[in-house]
């Protein structure tokens, strides 16, 4: 075959560090996806805890984060690796044919999990399919494939990343070298330029990423507006109530009065919490409100109880269910301020849910009511 | 190990019970991820799904993969070192700083939520081109210290003996 691949920046080397990279990174990509899934969607063994406050905030970022390093570590591994797409002859046995056969689920489904996740994250659903099913499935056919080839591959990994003293093949090239650098310093710009969004010390450098931390309503960004959610017209209405109710609860209606009542008595309660998106995004803030355990206590909730929490929005992500360790956790609110403002509607005016280490998308806005399971 | 490395693009030999295990259990993991994409069909679309698994495929093997081909053979066959490698780097990082910033720059995503003005808040094109500024003016940054020290690496006799002259 005529093609001739003549960079002496390619080398079995530089394609097996970045290979370890990607799997490093896809890695770490399926082990905070699944756990984001495991969280808005618990089975019934799986209880997440509201301690420690951080936690879904860095693994989700850490999704995102890595999502974004593996987009020039993939385009470098590709390159590094192109020659062998023009390979001649194609096949030699079964095999190897079985393996070549793999690198399509291989990199379509990589490059697919990569791209809808980018574009996912800058709101644009330009495919059709369902985001999250079609990202979750992809991701574990992607890992089948990632297992296939890694076990074709180990040898020539092992080899190549044995100690170079040992190797007589490929003495040292400056370009080799470079090429991995590169990519590096590639990857890190687009880092110090994203990551911003949810890694507070580098907010200022994100000018590239679709979300900035202090920007939106009252200093924080909005992941709905109650214009899209449909709640805008619901918001200012005299006859909102909060209802509490459910299992082995006295039915009780709270007016916002109500509630600002007890916020300025001993259920009030001022957190700092962050809000953690799926998308990646977080910042933390002050929020004041009505401890939730409180509520419960009054309306003689059996201690320990799962919670429901509905929010006026209708359709998906209009209600979440708080597992018991976040229901009762004493920084869980029902909150009325904001930054020490009474709450934006974009934010979930007149009460939303705040509470610690849950995803935001479980941060239901504008509520209207509890119910204990 | 004691048969002899293979080159770079060598082919390497596939065999042994570590392949043919790593087949199953990756293909097991696969088909539970394909027989998930089925089942939910409704909403993952596997025929749109299919088209877009092929379609980034043939985008970057036919059309990315190509460009970069020949844009680094040109670079190699015009531009001797060490001037190239600063080139080379400002080339990949602004490819990868355009293309990761392609949905922040189209923009849609402000249209899905008019009234949501966190999404999408920056002026994107000219953010881009104020890193891709910073990346050039760094690409040059190296272009001149690398050309200096290779001169203050290889110092002509009549060059060190003017250096010594007072003014």
């Amino acid at each position: 075959m005529g093609l001739k691949f003549t960079s002496p920046a390619r080398s079995e080397r530089s394609t097996a560090v970045l290979g370890v990279a990607l799997g490093v990174l896809f890695g770490v990509c399926l082990l905070t996806g699944l756990l984001s899934h495991l969280i808005q969607q618990p089975p019934r063994w799986f209880a997440w805890p509201s301690r420690p406050v951080w936690l879904y905030r860095w693994s989700q970022g850490l999704h995102v984060v890595c999502g974004i390093a593996a987009i020039p570590v993939l385009l470098a591994k590709l390159w590094s690796a192109y020659p062998n797409l023009w390979r001649w002859p194609p096949v030699r046995g079964l095999a190897h044919a079985i393996e070549r056969a793999w690198i399509v689920p291989l990199l379509g489904g990589a490059l697919l999990l990569l791209v809808t996740g980018l574009m996912n994250i800058g709101y644009w659903y330009g495919w059709g399919f369902d985001f999250i099913r079609t990202h979750y499935w992809t991701a574990w056919i992607v890992t089948g494939a990632i297992i296939v080839h890694l076990s074709a591959k180990l040898p020539v990994v092992r080899r190549a990343l044995a100690s170079q003293r040992t190797r007589t093949d490929a003495p040292p090239d400056p370009e080799r070298r470079r090429f991995l650098i590169i990519t590096g310093v590639a990857t890190g710009l687009l880092l110090l330029t994203t990551a911003g969004s949810s890694f507070t010390p580098l907010r200022r450098l994100a000018v590239l990423s679709p979300r900035r931390q202090g920007v939106g309503p009252q200093g924080l960004p909005v992941n709905k507006d109650a214009r899209s959610a449909g709640v805008a017209d619901k918001l200012d209405h005299p006859g909102w109530r909060l209802t509490v109710g459910g299992r082995g609860a006295r039915p009780t209606t709270l007016t916002l009065d109500d509630l600002r009542e007890r916020m300025a008595g001993p259920m009030g309660h001022a957190v700092r919490l962050p809000i953690s998106c799926v998308e990646g995004w977080s910042q933390e803030a002050s929020w004041r409100g009505v401890r939730l355990r409180d509520l419960l206590e009054e309306a003689g909730a059996p201690a320990g109880a799962a919670v429901r929490v509905q929010s006026l929005q209708r359709g998906g992500y209009s209600s979440a269910l708080l597992n018991p360790a976040h229901a009762w956790d004493p920084d869980t609110l029902l909150a009325l301020e904001l930054n020490g403002a009474a709450l934006h509607p974009d934010h979930g005016f007149p009460v939303r849910l705040i509470a610690p280490n849950n995803p935001g998308v479980m941060q239901t806005k504008w509520l209207e009511s509890v119910t204990v399971l | 190990m004691s048969d002899p490395p293979a080159a770079p693009d060598q082919p390497e030999p596939l065999a042994g019970w570590r392949w043919w295990a790593g087949l199953a259990a990756g293909g097991a993991v696969a088909a539970f991820g394909l027989a998930g994409l089925v089942k939910d069909a409704a909403q993952t679309m596997p025929l749109v799904w299919a088209k877009w698994l092929v379609g980034l495929l043939v985008v970057h093997d036919l059309v990315l993969a190509p460009l970069v081909q020949l844009t680094g053979r040109s670079l190699r066959q015009r531009v001797p070192e060490p001037r190239r490698w600063p080139l080379q780097l400002g080339l990949i990082a602004s490819g990868v700083l355009t293309i990761a910033s392609v949905p922040v720059l189209v923009g849609v995503g402000r249209r899905t939520q008019p009234g949501n003005t966190s999404v999408l808040p920056g002026n994107y094109p000219l953010a881009l081109a104020g890193v891709l500024a910073v990346v050039w003016l760094g690409v040059l940054a190296l272009t001149v210290w690398g050309s200096t020290r290779r001169r203050a690496l290889r110092p002509s006799p009549a060059r060190r003996k003017a250096g010594q002259e007072p003014r």
